[in-house]
Parts: C-alpha cells; structure tokens; sequence
C-alpha cells in the first residue's frame, strides 16, 4: 500500500517488480533486492519495506479471515415485526394503516384507556431508528414537542418505547391534503397561495420561538383541511429520528440510500448543523414551487448527485421566468426577491428568521414594498461609495488632498477590528448561555454560527418568557449589538429597532437601556449609509444623555463621535469641531486618558481640527491620541488603534511643516496596515496615497513616484474609476509627474481625472480647482501658453471666493506669474508675484508658493538685468529649499540654474560653476532624459566654454 | 427507474456507467445482505463470526429465485456483492463504535475513551477499508480481490472464476494485496 502518494508510472513498475520477488522463494529476495537494476533504484526502499512482511504473510494467518465483530443493538432487534389492525402499541390500539415511509409505518390508533376519544396518528418508526438512547431522547424531546401548541401545527401526543422496544409517536390526526395537491385542485391564485404559505410560515416562526426546528420541511409534511386550515406535521420528529441514526458513512451517502433531499438546505447536504435558517431555506423551496409550479433546480441529469451539486452550486432561476406565462407579471419583481432571498446558499444571506419573511409576505399581500432587496451586494458598495464621497466633499483642497477617504476608511477599519473583537467576547458568552439553555445544542452542534445562535435567541426572546422589560431589552439590545458586530445588519436592524420601540414602551424614553439601545440604532443607520435617520435619533438622545454625563459616559462619547462623523459627512465641519470637543471631553474626564473611546475620540478631534484647519490643535489631539493608544496597546503587535493614531499624529506632524518626522510615521502606519490588513487592501491603498502630497512638499520626489504608483495599483484595482478615492490617486500621481516635470504624463493624467473630480467632488471644490491650477502650470511648461492662460484665469475668481482658500490663491497668482513671464510680460510677472514675497503665512503650502515665487522673479530679474537683486532672490530661495526640502527637485535645480546664470552674468564663473555643475548632476542622475536635464547640461557646457575661452586667453 | 427492471439489467447497466442504475443495484443488494447478517447474527450466533461467503450467496439465490437476477450472471453478482458486503460490514463496525459513544450528548472523558475504543477486530476492518479506498486509486483489481476474499470470504477458485483470471493470479495478487495491506495497517 503506497505510504506516499505514487504516481502511476512508478505504481506499475512496482507493481510488476512486485510480481516477480513473490515469484521467488523468500530466501532469495535478499539477493534479488540487492541486484535490482539501478534504474529501479528509487523504489527500492518501498520495496525492502513491503517484501519485509513476505514471510509473515505468507506463513501467518493475516487477513484471511474477517474478524469478528459486535452489532449494534438496534440490529439485533427483529425488523420483521408486522403490526395489524388491533394490537395494542403501548396505551394505542391500531386501527388502520394510513401509510408507510422511509422512517416506518403510520396507523390510525386510538387510545386502549378510553381517557381520550380522538384518534390519533400513530408513528412506528422501524428497526433502523431503535438504537439505544431513543428512549430518553424520546422522553426529553417529548416534553418540549407537547409544548408547540399552535393551530397550524399538528399537536403531538405522547411518545414512548413499549416494553417490548417498540418506539411509537402519537401525534393529532389530521384529515387533509397536501398543500401543493390543495393549490393545485383549487386552482389557486398567487394571493390565496401567498395566504396559504403565511400560515406555514407563522406556524414554523412561532415553533422557532420554542426553539424546535423542523428540519423536514416539504410539502408533504403540510396538510390544508377543507377549510382552508393548515396543519404541519412532524415537527421535529427529524430530529428526534435524526440524532438516534448512526451517522451515514461516506459509503451509504455516495451510494445514496437517504431520501432524494429535495427540500434540504445546503448546510443540510454537507452535513452542517441545522438551524431555524435551514428552515427559512426549506420554507423557499416550498413557496417557490407553490408559486412557480416548478423546482427551484433544473437538473441536466436526474440523479441525487446532481441535486446535491444544483443545491450547493447553482443559482436558481427567479420564480417568474420558470412559472407558465399567465403567472409572470404577478411574480415579478418582490417575489421574486423574496422567493430568492430565502434560497440563498448562505444562511447569513437569507431571511434572519422567518418571521422577517412572513412579514414580507404579508407586506406583499398589503401592497406595500419588501425590505428584501434584490441584489445587496451592490446595494452596499453604492452605499458605500456615497459615503466616501460625501465624506470628502471637504471644503478645504490642502486638506482634501491628503485626507481623502482617509477619515473615513480609518474608522471604518476601526468599527469593523472593534466589531471583530466584539464578537468574539460576545460570541464566547451566547455560545456559553445557548448551549447550556437550549435543548438542541450539546456536542455535535457547537458548530452552530453565531449568528445563529442569536437568531435562535432573538425568535425565543419574542416569545417571551421573561416578565421584566429591563432584562428583555437588555438581552435583546445585546442581541441586536452581536448582530452587528457580527456584521449582520440585515438582521440586526428590525431586532434594534423593536428593541427600541419597546425599550420606550415599557422602560420610558429616557431610560438608560433607551438611550443604548438607541445609540446603537443611530450607529447601524449611520453604517448604512442613513446619515439622517442617524442624526436625528442621536440629537433625540443627546440632551438626555448629556443632563446626566456621570451615567453612561461611554454612551454620551459614543453619541458624539456618531455625531461628529456625521457632521463630516454632512461638510458641517464647524460643527463637527464642537462634537469631537465635547466628545474627547467627556471621553478623556470620565473614562481616562488611556481609554479605547479616548483614543478614538482623541483621533476624531484632530480630524476636525484639521478640517477647520487649526493645525497645531489638530496635532495636539492626534499626540494625545498616539500616546494614549501606545499606553494603553503597546506599540507590537501593531494594534488597530496604535495604527490610526501613528497615522493621524504623523499627518498632523506633517501638516505643520514636520515633514520628517511626520512622514516617518505614516511609512510606519502603512507597514502596520500592510500587516493588518494586507498590501493590497484599500486601507494600504489609502495610507500611502496620503503620504505623496507630503512627499511632494518634502522634495522626496523619488519615493513620491514610486508610492504613487503602487497606490495607484492598489486603488484602481478596488475603486471604481468614477470615484474619489481612485480621483484622489489619480491626481496624486499627477501632481508627481508634474514636480517631476514628466510635462507630458502629467498633462495627460490631469486631462483625465479632472473631468472625473468635476463630477464626483464638484467643478468648483478646492480639490478639483488645485488639479486645474497645476494643469495650467503644466501646460504653460509646455509651452502652450494661451491654453494655461484660459485655463488659469478660469480658476481666478473662484480661488478669491474665500479666505479659507489661501493657499489656493497663492498657487494661483504664482501660476499666473509665471505664465506672465513665460509670455515675456516681466512687468506683468512681477506684480503679480511680489506679494507672495512679503506674505508672511504659517501655512506650509503658502511658504511653498513663496519659494516658488521667489525662483520666479529671481527669472524675471535676471531677464531684466537686474542681477544683484536676482541674485539675492535666488538665494533666498535656495535657503527655503533647504529648509524645506530634503531632496534636490527640479524646481530646486531651476533656482541653481538660475543662480549660476547670475552669478555668471556678474562675471563670477569660479562661483557659477559648482552651481550649474550640481544642477547638471542632479538631472542626470534623477530623469537623464529629460528636455530640463539637456538644458542644465547646456547651461553647463556654456559655462564651461566660456571659462575655457577665458583661460585660453593670454 | 422502472420496478420492473431486473437485477440483471441493471448490472450490466451499472457496468457501463450508468449511476442511477448502479444506485438502485447497490440499494437492493445492501438491504438484502445487511438484512441478512442481522438476522444470522440474530439467530444464537454467540461469537458473532459472521459467514459472509454464505450471506453473499444465499443474497445470489434469493435474487435468482425472486427472478431478478439471471442464472448466469452468478459471476457479476458475486464480484459486485462483495463490494456491498465490504460497505455492510464497514457500516456495521462504524454504527457499533458510534452507538458505544453513546450517539449523542456524552461528555467523553478518559475512561470512557477507552471503554469505547474499538476493538482490534473492528480497527482492522476500517483500516483494511480505508487502505482499499487508497489501493483503488491505482489498481481497481486488487482492490475486488480483497473484497471477495476478505470482506466476502469466497474461495481463490470461485474468485478466479468471477474475475476471469487463473487460480495462480489470485493467489499471487492475494500474497501481493497482502503485502500492501500488511504496510497500511502498521
């Protein structure tokens, strides 16, 4: 028996080798082993190993009889029992056979006592189900059964084992028909169906409530009375049958001796536990074929198997297209919807309980939409994607430029590692609490998800055992809570929102359940993209919270870190700065410094700061948050929390002109996100792209084109083009190529993303202006003047709108100055950019404007023979450039170069050189190719020339 | 699937790759054998020795009585009956051990680890099984043979007759199966 996997060829070479050694007597197999040809030289081993056994095997009696072994004890009980009319089963006396099925016989019995007339059916379950244990099985699930007493549920009796081991269940008689022979003889219409179904699915909602799932469900299992009542047998009796049965082996699944599943879930064919969710899927099967006529499945053969693969696999035709003609329009549209939302593979995709499906159906009867929505996946990311925008349409195009999406993307990978965390603390205490209350989960089934478990809880909580509303809405506020943090808003969203109602119902609307579980309403509205609904019931709480901040100061930091997001979304970023004040306020005086919620508001302020652009505070809040969240994290393994606030303080640092030091941080943030998240997620994506900007200002010109690129792979591949994170990216790129004077590329990049930034941001945001500005100075380094003029001059009047837009303006007027000069209006050039000159700005990007400004008229002057002056110009700026810089950059060579032409025109050659030969050597080791590189090296070689011509004078 | 197909057919149908056919082939000859290993081990059999050889004949008679198995196709029965049997007996062994484990609801604890421990009888038979199912990925024959001499007990001329080969080949692929099986079960 091969040990490791063989390939054929060598299994039949030792195959024959094989044949020939058993030829041979066994004293000689030493010899023959030894003289194997080397070619067989690899399977000589195996070989030794198997031939080692030759003589055991030849002389013992190894396999060659089958050992003997036990039965087990159902087996040795007769099957060939055959009952007939009138034996007495247990306190039963049969009457009639009503019929036979895979699990055993059913009779019509009576009872033998005469306590009770009516008949009941009696079930006989056969041999194959006796097994040791049915008993107390029986006697446990006996009690919880006889508790199911709903009119459309066939009451069971009794159950028990007669003396002689003969199982049997008692269960109401029901005279009926099945319910698709009832729709079809009747000819129902859709509406009647839909009635019909309602009753089936209220019947199994409220057994769900017991916590008994059926786990058989199929029409056969569903009687209508001729008045139009349904009756559900069996309910479950599968399971009880179910747990007795030795599990199939793969042997008799393959062979497929189990009954054709043709109502059977997918978690049920692979053998998963069954929950109530498993139901909602049998319950799809059942109203698609009710509705439709058909099976949900066309199989190409028809076979078990390719049922099972249809049931793992394929995705079902909507109802309408597969029903006859005259039925299309009546299903088209919400039930199909509904039809397909509780066939869903997943049973996190479908229904979270049936009843959130009856209440569709019953939405449906009454004319008014399903909340089932057809395709949620795009639902969420057209959600998603309004959220991003509306996150950014910031007002300021600085920051715009290097917080786009980042806020937001940051907190949503927060909400979703604490939601993480969450579940997992809250998945160990339901699982704990389940497992001991619910008589379906001992070992064996404590693979049921989560989720399900909370479902199971949800459907027992609305059934209601417990008398005080403050536990129940506890319970079922931290239900709706686990939902959520599972990340299962579908279902958590109608749970909070009873909870809601009935927390202010019997609690009071102030109370402090009220308050939480309404917190958490606002925070799931809000995760869905419902910024109002969040508002409004945020500002409902807020001054009840705030009246009394010594109760649940968690809550009242929480409310207003909800708050602030929202406000950022909503652009209102005045407002915004007021809640995260308050926020980190109550969060840092009532909870501590180092607190997880100090932390995350800590980090939320210095956004806001930011937005309203109060720098220095904005940093201020981002060091506490950073310091906070390494006190209370550790700085390894990179926490989520430690991350966000490295980040956030690295930008902040930045911003205030830190580069270094701020840069340094946001490389380590992405590290850690690369780790945490993956080099390929958005969060990566996002964290690098916001480095570029800063890059660009710190002159790291060869890191921005390399960071650019990989963020502009990352982003394209996630983001859709029409977005503003991959705008954001696009435009990062460009703004890269511009500095590093790749005129054309850039041109090209800004042509693209421009029309795009119109669109998603707005024609006249700061952003989208900054873009058309450098797009401008692109095309005037082009040499296509009257194009950078028009397109300069269009973005004039909207930078002057406002002071807010400072630097905005300042890139402009220099813009514009160049282009003045680039025209030969030296005049012209001059005015414009004196003034940058004597700007006295903290902002970082207005000092750059200066520097570049500075350069300019630096041109301008030497042009006009002033070169003293220009000289002093360009000193000046080459003094900000080494401030500010901390690489070489074309628009610092410019200013060498223009030094060195002044210094040449002063007749200073010794002194021009080095300058021109330092601006030579920066281009041709940063982009050789470049027009600029060949005019450096002009300048150069004229420099030199002259010297030389000098020297060879006499 | 038409009732009145006879076994026979159904066979022949199986042998050509048709699955439904072989479904319902593998349904009656397991209800019929496993019927009757539990009515044999039933009877007073106190060592519980199960006789397969008898079981997978006297399955032969009852189905060639019954007039849904074709006289002459002895041979095909008896090779396929005891790919059945090999499952009857697999199933056995694996619903005795889960039945010991007390089926469900039973906190295990060392002691009861070892009192359901299968026992070495029942530990060979699933290792025998679980090494043919890996022997089948190369050599489908060995694998029939084992099943006719180990799981179904039939004598090396009876095996020679229903795979068509001389005494001399099953004996030597006997010895060679063996061999294989010896490893797998260390």
């Amino acid at each position: 028996m091969p040990k490791d996997p063989i390939d054929v060829k060598s299994w039949n070479t030792l195959n024959r080798l094989l044949d020939q050694a058993l030829e041979l007597p066994s004293a000689e197999l030493g010899a023959w082993l030894a003289n194997l040809p080397a070619e067989f030289a690899p399977l000589k081993p195996r070989l030794q190993s198997l031939l080692a056994n030759a003589a055991e095997v030849e002389t013992g009696d190894f396999l060659q009889t089958l050992p003997k072994f036990e039965l087990a004890p159902g087996d040795l009980e007769s099957n060939a029992r055959v009952e007939k009319s009138g034996d007495e089963i247990g306190p039963y006396r049969l009457v009639r056979e009503l019929g036979s099925g895979g699990m055993g016989v059913v009779w019509l019995a009576e009872r033998t006592d005469g306590l009770i007339i009516r008949p009941v059916a009696l079930k006989l379950p056969h041999g194959a189900w006796r097994r040791a244990g049915l008993a107390e099985r029986m006697s446990r699930e006996r009690e919880i059964l006889a508790t199911l007493t709903h009119p459309n549920i066939a009451h069971l009796y009794d159950a028990g084992i007669t003396p002689q081991g003969q199982p049997y269940l008692a269960i109401e008689y029901v005279e009926g028909t099945c319910i698709d022979a009832y729709s079809r003889d009747r000819e129902l219409d859709v509406k009647a169906r839909l009635r019909l179904f309602a009753q089936v699915a209220d019947a199994v909602a409220y057994a769900h409530g017991k916590l008994v799932v059926h786990r058989d469900l199929k029409p056969a299992n569903i009687l209508v009375n001729p008045d139009g009542q349904v009756r559900l047998l069996d309910f479950g009796i599968a399971k009880l049958l179910d747990d007795g049965q030795a599990k199939e082996t793969k042997f008799t699944e393959a062979s497929g001796r189990a009954l054709t599943p043709d109502y059977a879930s997918p978690e049920q064919i692979v053998g998963e536990p069954l929950t109530t969710a498993s139901d909602v899927y049998s319950l799809g099967v059942i109203l698609y074929e009710l509705l439709s006529g058909q099976r949900p499945y066309k199989l190409q053969r028809d076979s078990r198997g390719a049922l099972e693969d249809a049931i793992l696999q394929a995705d079902p035709a909507p109802p309408s297209q597969v029903a006859d003609r005259k039925l299309r329009a009546a299903l088209h549209g919400d039930l199909d919807t509904v039809v397909l939302k509780a066939l869903k593979k997943k049973p996190a995709d479908r229904y979270p309980t049936v009843h959130a499906l009856l209440d569709d159906i019953e939405r449906h009867l009454l004319s008014r939409p399903v909340l089932a929505q057809p395709d949620s996946r795009w639902y969420r990311a057209r959600k998603f994607l309004r959220r991003n925008v509306l996150a950014v349409s910031a007002y300021s195009a600085v920051l715009l430029a290097v917080t786009i999406g980042a806020g937001v993307a940051m907190w949503q990978a927060r909400e979703a590692l604490a939601q993480q965390r969450r579940a997992e603390e809250v998945k160990a205490f339901i699982t704990r609490i389940f497992s001991e209350a619910s008589p379906y989960t001992g070992p064996g089934t404590t693979s049921l998800t989560a989720v399900d478990l909370l479902k199971q809880a949800e459907a027992r909580l609305g059934t209601s055992f417990i008398a005080q509303p403050e536990v129940r809405v506890e319970l079922s506020t931290l239900i709706g809570e686990s939902l959520m943090a599972l990340g299962d808003a579908d279902a958590a969203e109608p749970v909070l929102k009873r909870t809601t109602d009935e927390a202010v119902r019997t609690l009071g609307a102030h109370h402090e359940m009220t308050m939480r579980v309404t917190l958490l309403q606002a925070q799931m509205h809000r995760m869905r993209g419902r910024a109002k609904e969040a508002r409004a019931l945020l500002d409902d709480i807020l001054p009840v919270l705030r009246a009394d901040p010594a109760t649940a100061p968690l809550d009242l930091s929480a409310a207003l870190s909800h708050r602030t997001l929202i406000a950022f979304e909503e652009g209102a970023y005045v407002e915004a700065e007021r809640f995260a004040e308050e926020g980190a306020r109550v969060a840092s005086s009532r909870l501590g410094r180092n607190h997880e919620q100090t932390v995350a508001s800590s980090i939320l302020l210095a956004l806001a700061y930011r937005y309203t652009r109060k720098f220095e505070q904005s940093r201020d809040a981002a060091q506490d948050a950073y310091q906070a969240a390494l006190a209370q994290f550790g700085a390894t393994p990179p926490h989520p929390r430690v991350v966000e606030a490295k980040s956030t303080y690295g930008r902040a640092l930045a911003d205030n002109g830190e580069f270094a030091a701020g840069i340094a941080l946001m490389d380590s943030a992405v590290a850690d996100s690369r780790v945490l998240t993956g080099p390929e997620s958005s969060q990566s994506g996002i964290f690098l792209q916001n480095m570029v900007a800063y890059q660009i200002d710190f002159g790291q010109l060869a890191r921005a084109e390399r960071d650019s690129a990989e963020a502009l792979r990352v982003i394209s591949a996630l983001a859709q083009h029409e977005s503003l994170t991959y705008a954001a990216t696009l435009s990062a790129r460009a703004q890269t190529h511009l500095a590093r004077r790749d005129l054309a590329t850039a041109l090209e990049e800004f042509n693209q993303v421009i029309p795009i930034l119109e669109r998603v941001l707005g024609p006249e945001r700061e952003f989208t202006l900054w873009a058309r500005v450098c797009r401008a100075l692109t095309l005037a380094r082009l040499g296509k003047l009257a194009e950078a003029r028009a397109e300069v001059d269009a973005v004039a009047p909207l930078a002057a709108k406002s002071p807010e837009l400072e630097a905005l303006a300042a890139r402009v007027t220099q813009v514009r100055g160049s282009i003045a000069r680039l025209r030969g209006e030296l005049a012209e050039s001059l005015r414009l950019q004196q003034p940058l000159i004597d700007k006295r700005s903290a902002l970082a990007k207005v000092q750059r404007e200066r520097m570049r400004a500075s350069v300019d008229i630096g041109l301008v002057l030497l042009e006009q023979g002033n070169s003293t002056q220009a000289a002093t110009m360009f000193e000046l700026a080459l003094a900000e450039f080494h401030r500010l810089e901390a690489e070489i950059t074309p628009a610092h060579a410019d200013a060498l170069i223009g030094l060195g032409r002044t210094r040449l025109a002063q007749g200073r050659r010794a002194d021009a050189l080095p300058l021109l030969a330092q601006a030579d050597a920066f281009w041709r080791h940063f982009d050789a190719d470049n027009s600029d590189a060949a005019l450096a090296a002009a300048h150069l070689r004229s420099a030199q020339r002259d010297h030389g011509t000098m020297r060879a004078k006499p | 699937m038409p009732e009145s197909d006879s076994l026979t057919d159904l066979i022949h149908r199986a042998q050509a790759g048709d699955e439904a056919a072989l479904r319902v082939v593998f349904d009656a000859t397991y209800e019929e054998l496993r019927g009757l290993a539990r009515s044999r081990l039933r009877k007073g059999n106190r060592d519980n020795l199960l006789d397969t050889t008898s079981l997978v004949h006297e399955a032969y008679l009852r189905f060639a009585d019954s007039g849904r198995l074709r006289i002459g196709d002895r041979e095909h029965f008896l090779r396929y009956a005891s790919h059945v049997m090999r499952s009857v007996i697999v199933d056995f062994v694996r619903e005795r051990i889960a039945e010991r484990r007390g089926g469900d609801a039973v906190h295990i604890t060392l002691n009861s680890e070892i009192m359901e421990a299968p026992s070495a009888g029942e530990t060979e038979i699933l290792k025998v099984h679980e090494a043919l199912e890996e022997l089948g990925q190369h050599d489908e024959r060995l694998v029939q043979m084992v099943e006719m001499r180990y799981f179904a007990g039939m004598t090396e001329p009876e095996i020679a007759t229903a795979l068509g080969v001389n005494e001399r080949t099953v004996r030597r692929d006997w010895q060679k199966a063996r061999l294989l099986l010896a490893e797998a079960l260390k």
